[in-house]
Parts: structure tokens; sequence; C-alpha cells
């Protein structure tokens, strides 16, 4: 049992391995576990920052809005880049049909690692709750 | 209040009605402006022409011809002194232009035959806006004939957001290409204001 906190960058690294491989269902995967690995980045630095979840609604649309909305550019675009991979992860997870997929996964992991990088170079207060409408 | 249009506030404004306008009670019972209310003869109710403050819309005193005429402030005109037609007609003509900038959406865009798409930009007044202004950029990033499709995704808790998808049978670093020069000519500075509700994606087909 882990003792110690999980280390997100461990989805992305599943996320590579499993774009490596021919099966459909290992690309769906790998799509989610990359949306998932900058889904769990981003709301550690939003939760230090003092985002708070409001219930009763989408935790991941709150989020996104939280980075999207922010008047500060670079953190509006980690919110766009979000954004889209939320779309191709709901897509991966729920679509019977995905075309292209085999392709699709690689600009999913580029993505899922700029939002990373990014994300590193962005100032630590931000994004900042206080400065976005609710 | 007392209904004396002396302790009315200074910005307060009256008016006697002139004849065949419609009368009001007060802001929050007034039927319809063409439906004037039942008074005696000479007499106006609430806060008839009277200018958009507080204590005007929440006043609904009877007060008499001789007390509207020796108020002490200008006459304002009509349209300035009656708060709810007012606010009618601009709510009416709001209505009507969203309306027409919708439709105007449909030569630009292709909408799913439900209506999630409608009923999102309805809830979201300024995004019909900035797809609008989208469409000379999108054009001019992804080419002249590109079609983009608006879809209105619900996620697992409920939550829409508003996606519109260009399905794109080209290379996958094209349409990559073509989406990051949207990005840094036009959407990153226009972004913030869908509040994250709104982005422009890929579909590979």
């Amino acid at each position: 049992m882990a003792t110690s906190p999980f280390d997100w960058i461990g989805y992305f690294e599943l996320a590579r391995d499993l774009a490596e491989r021919d099966k459909e269902a290992c690309q769906r995967s790998s799509v989610s576990r990359a949306y998932y690995y900058v889904y769990n980045i981003a709301l550690a630095r939003a939760e230090r920052n003092g985002f708070k979840v409001i219930q009763g609604e989408s935790t991941h649309a709150q989020l996104w809005r939280l980075y999207s909305a922010s008047p500060e550019a670079q953190c509006s675009y980690l919110g766009q880049i979000a954004l889209r991979l939320k779309e191709k992860r709901e897509r991966a997870d729920y679509r019977p049909l995905y075309p292209r997929i085999h392709e699709e996964v690689k600009g999913v992991l580029e993505d899922a690692q700029e939002f990373a990088l990014r994300l590193d170079k962005l100032p630590p207060r931000f994004p900042n709750p206080k400065s976005v409408r609710s | 209040m007392n209904g004396n249009l002396g302790d009315q506030t200074s910005h307060n404004q009256w008016e006697e009605a002139p004849a065949g306008l419609p009368l009001y009670q007060s802001s929050f019972d007034t039927p319809s402006p063409r439906q004037p209310p039942v008074t005696s003869p000479g007499t106006y109710r609430g806060h008839l022409w009277a200018s958009f403050s507080t204590s005007s819309l929440l006043s609904t005193e009877v007060v008499s011809t001789e007390q509207i005429r020796g108020a002490r402030q200008p006459l304002p005109s009509p349209k300035e002194g009656s708060l709810i037609p007012y606010l009618e007609d601009q709510m009416t003509t709001f209505e009507a232009e969203q309306e027409a900038l919708v439709q105007d959406l449909r030569k630009h865009f292709q909408m799913p035959p439900d209506s999630s798409v409608i009923t999102f930009l309805n809830e979201h007044r300024n995004i019909p806006q900035l797809l609008m202004e989208s469409t000379e950029h999108l054009k001019d990033c992804f080419g002249p004939s590109t079609i983009f499709t608006l879809r209105a995704q619900l996620d697992e808790s409920g939550s829409r957001t508003l996606y519109a998808a260009v399905f794109w049978s080209g290379k996958l670093q094209d349409v990559r290409n073509a989406l990051d020069k949207f990005d840094n000519d036009w959407w990153l500075s226009h972004a913030g204001q869908a509040g994250g509700y709104l982005t422009f994606t890929y579909e590979l087909v």
C-alpha cells in the first residue's frame, strides 16, 4: 500500500506506454490517462491557491473555467489546452467510434506534455481563484 | 413613504400622463402598458412617469393631478419616464438581436438538429457574438471552405461546454498548425470572455 502521495507523472508515463501498443483499447486508455495527468496536476496547483469546488457541479468544468477565465494569458491558454483534452478524453471513454485515434494519441501526448511544461513556468500564484468571477 | 411629492428624492421626476398614454400603478404590479389602472378622476397611482429612483420604484401611493403638476422637477419625455415599457422595449430588442445573431451563426456553423446548442447559446449570451467574430479568423487559419460544427457536450457531471470542431480529413500536423495559428492570431486574446464555456478544436476523420 502506498504511503506517500502518488506522483501524477505516473499517469503520463503510462499514457506513453499505452500509446505505443497497437490495440485501440490501449490508445483510448492512453488519451484518458494523459487527460487525468493534466487534470490532477492542474487541480493540485489550483487547490494550493485556494480553489474550492462548489458541490453539485462538475469539478472538471469548474477547474477549467478557473484557468480559462483567468486574466493571465498563459493561465487562460492552459484552460484551452485542457478543455480540448477533456473533449478527446470523453470521446475516448464513451464514443464507440474514434477515427484515426492512433494518430490523435500523439497530439494528445504532446498537448499533455506542453500543459505540464507551461504550468511549471506559470508563476505560483496562478490560477488565482479570487481573480475569476464565479 | 407617505405619498407627499415633497418627500420624494430630488431626482424623482413627474409629469401628468398625456391623454391616451398608459398609466401604471407601480413597477411591480403593472399589468400591461395597454391597461390603465382604475383610479378616480384627476388622480394617478404611484410613480407615474417617475424616472429611475428607488423611491419611485417602490411607490404605490395615490397622487393628485395637482401634485403632479406642482412637482418641481423638469418634465421627462415619456420614454425617459416610464421604466417598465422602456425595459420591455429593450428586452424585446435584445431578444430579437440575439435571435437574429443565432440565425446568422447557422450560416457559418453546423448545428445539431436538437435544441442543445440553441439552448446553450441562449444561456450564455456573449458566446454567439464571440462565435460570429471568430468566423473570419477560422477561415483565415483553416481555409475559406472549412465548416465548423457546434456541439454542446454534456460531461459525466452534467456540465456543458460548447465545442466548435472542424472535421479534418487532412494531416494531423496541418490541423494542429492551423489551430495554433488561430489561437495566437485571435482566440487566446478572446478566450477569457467565454469563461471556459467554449473552445475550438478538431476531430480527425
